[in-house]
């Protein structure tokens, strides 16, 4: 109906008729042929049932809109009925080398201005090979929606278009079948789910599961169907703080300069933005960056937005950590560069500094393992980080083992970082190694003596 | 600002000019006016007044807390000065308008702790100034750094780090450092202090083949066998005050202030 | 088995046991004090220790309250049509009302593992999924689902809904773990879909412009609609039909027929629909 509306009232057509006169009887002429159309084609197509839509329920841990085959799902097949139609009985196809059960099966008629009113209909139902065909108690004759869910459906491990076909039958014995039906797009089963679902059949797994305790912390099955699905969001934390990481160095550094500065304005605005940073709850700043400045009129995307919050306050935390790195820095220093004439940006830069950072790179490895850790805190606001898809699963399985996936994630970045951290402690803590060993300082002396 | 520089150019060739001549070998190089240093509360110097020719070895002596290594801070105003005038080549380096970067390049210092740059290995712990404050090439610094090692016998240690080095190896590299900034003075403070025993001396044959060369100098130390041997003027202070300054046999061995007297006995 | 040995030792030292656990939970556990008379009378009738609870002589609720009108917070007080249910089911069985807060994606996992809550009260549809993990009572009412969108955004319209939604332009807010991200994950496959774990915040995501619609139960969306979101429009409604039940963990067919024979008894003296008029209003 709509695409015909479309072409009478097309402006580009009008137009060309008023301005060749010469072709106005052309126009006339496809103008009356549109309008024919307009009215005859629908009356001849006036079916008595026309395809709404035919959707699988997505069953893939890997992507909430993928249905794969193999696993379970659910059709929702829905079409309009016209007013007065009576239709009988509907036969349902199901496509080839899909599984279905007539379980649960749900049969209901919607109608009201807004399809909001569900009407209870009375069927048998009966299923030979492919065809699920439902007799109706009574014809249905009320305008409406016809919406059948059928559960427990598999479709081919392999995948592909998937088209259901439907018949039906009107009171006055008349078939037809229903056109336009869309198709359902399925996958091939993953190889995650395909193993997983091997394990599932496996008695040793059956054995492990039936512990309650293992099979809430350590399902084998979910450990692998969970694992692709956790290393998304893996890589969503991972990317969060490795943009987000690198950034805040220069923003710690510039507030730990402002803080040591002598300019009492610059020190204030420091001091007051990493007071007020630390002494908040990061998961508060992660609410107002992201549903306050959006409505001050700042509109960044997601990711930017996470990133930058994590930006802005591991900068506070940096800031704290060059301050008392710059702090540690015996004073001798300072007066050696400024005695050779340096500047005190100079002094800063090549003498401070480099060594700071030797100072730091402890503290900042654990800052990186506690911003890392924190991009959970994103999951709030519905940035897909690890522990966000971890809990997708866990909300759908009822399993804590995406948990345990995902504190693995967190683990196998977390572990050799400390474990890098504390040898980067000791050296600190005692010298650089040694390119060259000390000789002993008399011989020493004695050898480079000049003289 | 220009103005300044020009004038201040002039002045340098003007001193450099007089210094070849020797005409100006009675204009001391630096004079110390009437010097006053208090930290808060306590007065540390209480009026010091020293003058030093060019070419002059000057030892400081005194007890700790005497105020000496104050005063020598005073000098290139790593401590400011209360009040009280330091000329150096004529120039009020007291004064706020003065560069005080300008005038600390032409004034050498070593440290008690020599404060090399632990992350820069010797060669360029040398040259870092060099190239940053003197604006020379990274080869022209190389070139007058490793000049400066060898001056003070460490070639080959030019790429060890501070670490790596003994103190009195560290203590002369610190040397070295000064040394390539090519200062027309060169201030001591306490170099020896800190070094074990045995390792004094190879820091005071660098200090005295530096005096034998004609630097001028001005060293803090309590090594009285150097002042005895190097120093062409020997300055006692205690309490914040010149106690006392005369040629070092003089002083050794005729003290006119009793006070200068009891300190050299309790020493020896 | 060991639960009810566990079970059998503490009826007897229930009654003192149950006054400790109560008086030292503190936090996010909020005891909802019955009428005392009624459950004095009624205390009888069940035989408490039967029902193997986490916390004897009380019936402890998993709810998210970011759900109005069935589970709210108002003030500090547990406010909705679930919560009232609740309450009237506790008074029914004799027991000891107690709220505990999780995040509504947690809650299905939370009563499956067992140990924080006896049941999942908080606007549980029925899904073949989660009956695979819980036990579901008898419904006690029925949603539909709907997707609401900014007045001034003129891209979706009534008419064309259904199309534009599923358009990989569109970027849909729903809350984690809910049947109304199921619902958007099947209808609209091409739009992205942002997840949270609070309903509200995703209502609060399309007004601040993070996500172009959101979808979910259509009595929840037309509250939030008529509160704090009236510059938001429903476009698009399904007949859904879902069945709101309380969640049960699977081995506890005990509780599960005390709180059917509950809502059976509130069903028939009209109790649930009067607390459904008085919260839909």
């Amino acid at each position: 109906m709509r695409s015909e509306e479309k072409h009478v009232n097309s402006p580009t057509f009008f137009e060309y008729g008023r301005r060749r006169g010469a072709s106005v009887l052309l126009a006339v002429l496809v103008f009356a042929v549109a309008l024919v159309g307009a009215l005859v084609v629908p009356a001849e197509r006036a079916e008595a049932m026309e395809a709404v839509k035919c959707t699988g329920r997505p069953n893939s841990e890997d992507d909430p809109t993928v249905i794969m085959g193999a696993t379970e799902s659910r059709i929702t097949f829905e079409a309009s009925i016209a007013e007065g139609e009576g239709v009988s009985s509907l036969t349902l196809h199901i496509p080839d080398g899909t599984s279905f059960s007539t379980n649960d099966l749900a049969v209901t008629l919607l109608t009201g201005d807004d399809l909001m009113t569900r009407n209870e209909v009375d069927y048998t139902e009966s299923v030979d090979g492919q065809d699920l065909t439902l007799e109706f108690a009574e014809p249905i004759t009320q305008e409406g929606h016809l919406n059948i869910l059928v559960y427990e459906v598999f479709f081919p491990t392999e995948g592909g278009e998937m088209q259901l076909e439907a018949t039906y039958e009107l009171t006055d014995g008349t078939e037809e079948s229903i056109e336009g039906i869309p198709v359902i797009s399925v996958e091939g089963i993953s190889l995650t789910e395909s193993i997983s679902q091997w394990l599932e059949e496996q008695a040793w797994v059956q054995a492990w599961n039936s512990n309650r305790f293992l099979h809430l912390f350590f399902d084998p099955s979910l450990l692998v169907t969970s694992f692709p699905v956790v290393l998304t969001g893996f890589f969503m934390s991972i990317s969060i703080v490795a943009v987000a990481f690198p950034l805040a160095i220069p923003m710690g550094l510039l507030l730990a300069l402002m803080r040591i500065s002598k300019l009492r304005l610059l020190r204030g605005i420091a001091t007051t933005y990493v007071n007020i940073v630390r002494g908040t709850p990061l998961f508060l700043q992660i609410y107002v960056a992201f549903f306050g400045l959006p409505l001050a009129g700042i509109q960044i995307p997601n990711f930017i937005l996470g990133v930058t919050v994590m930006c802005m306050n591991s900068g506070a935390y940096m800031c704290e950590i060059f301050r008392a790195g710059i702090l540690s820095i015996n004073k001798g220093q300072t007066e050696a560069a400024r005695s050779l004439g340096m500047n005190g940006a100079q002094t800063m830069f090549y003498v401070i500094l480099p060594q700071m950072f030797r100072i730091v790179i402890p503290n900042l490895t654990s800052e990186f393992i506690v911003l890392y850790k924190d991009t959970s805190l994103l999951a709030a606001v519905g940035i897909m980080e690890l522990v966000m898809y971890a809990r997708t699963i866990v909300a759908s399985t009822g399993s804590i083992t995406p948990y345990i996936v995902a504190a693995l994630f967190y683990l196998v970045i977390t572990l050799p970082l400390s474990k890098v951290t504390r040898h980067l402690e000791d050296r600190v803590r005692g010298h650089r190694s040694r390119k060259h060993a000390v000789e002993p300082e008399a011989a020493a002396e004695k050898g480079a003596s000049h003289e | 600002m220009s103005d300044a520089v020009v004038n201040e150019a002039e002045k340098d060739a003007e001193v450099a000019e007089a210094a070849q001549k020797g005409a100006s070998a009675n204009e001391p190089i630096l004079r110390i006016v009437d010097l006053h240093k208090s930290f808060g509360q306590t007065v540390v110097l209480r009026g010091i007044d020293i003058d030093i020719h060019r070419g002059e070895v000057v030892v400081v002596l005194g007890p700790s807390g005497s105020g000496k290594s104050t005063m020598l801070r005073c000098l290139n105003r790593l401590e400011e000065p209360t009040s009280g005038k330091i000329l150096f080549e004529g120039q009020d380096i007291t004064d706020s308008k003065t560069d005080v970067n300008d005038v600390r390049k032409r004034m050498g210092m070593v440290f008690q702790q020599f404060n090399l740059f632990p992350h820069l290995d010797a060669l360029h712990n040398v040259m870092l100034a060099q190239q940053k404050v003197l604006g020379r090439s990274a080869e022209e610094a190389e070139r007058v750094a490793r000049e400066q090692l060898a001056r003070v016998g460490l070639a080959e240690r030019a790429d060890y780090y501070p670490d790596e080095l003994s103190g009195g190896q560290q203590q002369r590299v610190a040397i070295a450092r000064a040394l390539a900034m090519e200062p027309h003075v060169m201030l001591f403070d306490e170099a020896t202090s800190a070094l074990d025993p045995e390792l004094v001396r190879g820091v005071l044959d660098v200090m005295r083949e530096l005096a034998e060369q004609g630097m001028t100098m001005v060293v803090v130390t309590h090594e009285m066998g150097f002042a005895r041997d190097v120093a062409d003027r020997v300055v006692f202070m205690e309490g914040g005050y010149v106690v006392e300054e005369g040629a070092p046999e003089q002083l050794f061995t005729n003290p006119k202030s009793p006070r200068t007297a009891e300190f050299l006995g309790s020493i020896n | 088995m060991k639960s009810m040995t566990r079970r059998n030792f503490l009826t007897v030292a229930g009654a003192v046991a149950s006054t400790a656990a109560l008086a030292g939970c503190g936090g996010e556990k909020a005891v909802e004090t019955t009428d005392d008379t009624t459950a004095d009378d009624t205390a009888e009738e069940t035989d408490d220790s039967g029902l193997g609870l986490v916390t004897e002589g009380s019936i402890t609720f998993a709810v998210s309250p970011d759900y109005p009108p069935f589970e709210n917070l108002e003030d500090g007080e547990y406010v909705g049509l679930d919560m009232d249910l609740g309450r009237a089911i506790a008074e029914q069985l004799g027991l000891e009302c107690v709220y505990t807060n999780l995040d509504f994606d947690g809650i299905v996992p939370a009563i499956a593992a067992g140990g924080q809550a006896d049941a999942g009260l908080s606007g549980i549809s029925i899904t073949p999924d989660r009956e695979k993990q819980v036990n579901f009572s008898e419904p006690y009412y029925i949603d539909n689902q709907a997707v609401a969108v900014p007045s001034s955004s003129t891209d979706v319209t009534e008419d064309n809904a259904a199309e534009v939604l599923n358009t990989a332009e569109m970027t849909i807010a729903v809350q984690s773990g809910s049947t109304g991200a199921d619902f958007a994950a099947e209808n609209f496959p091409n739009a992205e879909q942002l997840a949270f774990p609070l309903f509200t915040d995703a209502f609060a995501a399309v007004a601040a412009g993070q996500a172009d619609a959101v979808c979910g139960n259509l009595a929840v969306v037309e509250q939030m609609l008529a509160g704090a979101y009236t510059d938001l429009h429903v476009v698009l409604t399904s007949a859904t039909g879902e069945e709101y039940a309380i969640a049960v963990n699977k081995d506890n067919p005990e509780l599960l027929n005390a709180i059917n024979d509950a809502i059976t008894t509130l069903k028939d003296d009209g109790t649930i629909d009067e607390l459904i008029s008085a919260n839909m209003g």
